[in-house]
């Protein structure tokens, strides 16, 4: 036994040097911003190596984060292999607590939950980290609008919008003129010609100068897509059995939230319809990645491409995801992600 | 929020005073899942307020009114973990054979605790860190359950019963949050 304690001593000493010159750090953490009387959830997870941390901004207003990680987990997991994702759940919306005066909530009070959860993240993981944003949807518009408030730009290295909405009003009109387009393109070739032809009198019959008119087009964007899907290479994307039992029963909060949270977050709505930042866009000079997808009716790719041309900056990178609609992390995780790595390596 | 508090202590002293009239007071253990799958604790003590008796072909039957005082908790892991007290008053009616069928009502106070360690950031960009950091709300309830009376009068466990569970967290985000949840436990009298 004398006889092994020296092998067996220097063997533990190998080991415990290798781990320390590993290269993973791997984080998972989860944490609380209160800010305003909301109560909001904060994930952060993956590789603190690089200490480049990736701010998920979620849709909505009022959409779950956790989808991220549930929902989009070959996107989000190859994502963490590198970087630390700091999925955020904003206030009124999917597990977000506390007592928010749903009827008084502003834009703005996103923007200042925002700088308030870069100085948490720099506080807790240290000034030298490099924080991107990567906004989905309405996450789009709420990054959009914190780089374009005072001096925001300066704390962030790279900004990512996936399927982005930056300009609702602009939004609205590209739906159905989208819509229109792809429906006469259909009937063109014979394919549910009467199901189109009745979508593209709905669509044409929709004023939007109208919160009603914007919101029959918008429900109008969800018919064209599945009609597209029934012709063409667009990734079906559906909850699976489990998905939706796993969502009531297993759960990490409450499913209702979701739901009232829906509902207190919808006082806002009535702002963003109005929200159009296409013409400020120009003031953006970090290096900025767009996603956009060639099925999806409720963002269409034509307003990335606005923002791509607006934004004052060369590094800039604009991709298609050919078989996607509207969640483009779920049916082409692959794609996305690896988009997204390459952009981060080359102007990190 | 003072005035649920007073309203639950009115409740509780009569609810005391009624239990000095009753020797052998009843009391339930429960398991408490949220969301069947989200998991707690219930303990209570029962009070009949109104019993009525009655036979139908030479079966009795039971008609009682019945209260309750009750506290528990359950937790979701990485969102909140919760602490009630609570006050119940509802119909049970035993039928001849033993099974139980009732329905309660309830008032309650509940209290959250966010399941991380939560911060602020102050006006001049400090951050600040809070101790148990929650929320309080008043928690009305409503259950339908089932069971069966035991009949053993030997036997310490009165009854089993199974019942889900409505019970709203108010305020939440100037709104109600509903909460589903079943609760399924015993009866027992500790002198029997």
């Amino acid at each position: 036994m004398k006889n092994l304690f020296i092998p067996i001593l220097l063997l533990t000493m190998i080991l415990i040097s290798c781990e320390k010159e590993s290269t993973n750090i791997y984080i998972s953490d989860h944490l609380f911003l209160r800010s305003n009387k909301a109560d909001m959830p904060i994930f952060v997870e993956g590789n603190y190596a690089s200490k480049d941390f990736v701010i998920v901004l979620h849709g909505g207003p009022g959409d779950d984060i956790l989808v991220f990680k549930e929902l989009f987990g070959p996107f989000t997991d190859k994502l963490e292999e590198n970087y630390v994702m700091v999925y955020w759940q904003q206030r009124c919306a999917g597990s977000s607590q506390g007592n928010v005066d749903s009827e008084n909530i502003q834009l703005s009070d996103y923007v200042t939950d925002m700088e308030k959860l870069i100085i948490l993240l720099k506080h807790q993981y240290g000034n030298d980290i490099n924080v991107y944003l990567m906004g989905h949807s309405w996450g789009g518009a709420l990054g959009s609008m914190f780089l374009l408030k005072d001096n925001n730009q300066m704390n962030i290295k790279g900004w990512i919008e996936i399927c982005g909405n930056h300009d609702f009003p602009l939004t609205f009109q590209l739906e159905q003129e989208k819509i229109i387009a792809t429906g006469k393109n259909q009937i063109a070739i014979g394919n549910n010609t009467e199901t189109w032809n009745n979508l593209i009198e709905k669509a044409n019959n929709c004023d939007l100068n109208t919160i009603e008119g914007k919101l029959a087009i918008y429900v109008l964007t969800d018919e064209a897509y599945k009609l597209m899907v029934s012709v063409d290479s667009v990734i079906i994307n559906d909850f699976t059995t489990k998905e939706t039992l796993d969502g009531i029963f297993f759960h990490p909060y409450n499913p209702f939230s979701n739901i009232v949270n829906m509902f207190a977050g919808a006082a806002v709505n009535k702002d963003y319809m109005d929200l159009s930042l296409n013409n400020d866009l120009h003031k953006i000079k970090i290096p900025s990645l767009f996603l956009y997808s060639e099925y999806d009716f409720t963002v269409p790719s034509k307003l990335g491409h606005e923002a791509f041309e607006q934004i004052s900056t060369n590094k800039k990178e604009f991709i298609i995801l050919y078989h996607s609609e509207h969640w483009p992390m779920r049916t082409e995780p692959d794609k996305c992600s690896n988009a997204i790595i390459s952009f981060i390596e080359k102007y990190k | 929020m003072k005035k649920i508090i007073t309203s639950f202590l009115i409740c509780l002293s009569l609810f005391c005073n009624a239990q000095k009239e009753n020797k052998s007071p009843t009391f339930k253990f429960s398991y408490f899942g949220e969301m069947i799958t989200h998991p707690g604790l219930k303990f209570g003590v029962e009070h009949q307020i109104f019993l009525k008796e009655s036979r139908k072909k030479q079966k009795e039957i039971k008609h009682q009114i019945i209260s309750s005082l009750n506290i528990g908790g359950y937790t979701h892991f990485k969102f909140n973990s919760n602490l009630f007290v609570n006050t119940e008053i509802g119909y049970r009616h035993t039928c001849s054979g033993g099974f139980v069928y009732e329905t309660m009502i309830g008032i309650g106070y509940l209290r959250t605790f966010l399941n991380g360690k939560t911060y602020t950031v102050t006006n001049n960009g400090g951050i600040s860190k809070f101790f148990l950091a929650g929320s309080n709300s008043f928690m009305p309830s409503f259950s339908l359950g089932f069971g069966a009376d035991l009949k053993n009068k030997n036997n310490s466990i009165k009854a089993w019963y199974i019942k889900p569970v409505l019970f709203l967290q108010m305020p939440y985000n100037s709104s109600i949050l509903p909460h589903l949840a079943i609760e399924t436990g015993i009866n027992f009298q500790l002198n029997k």
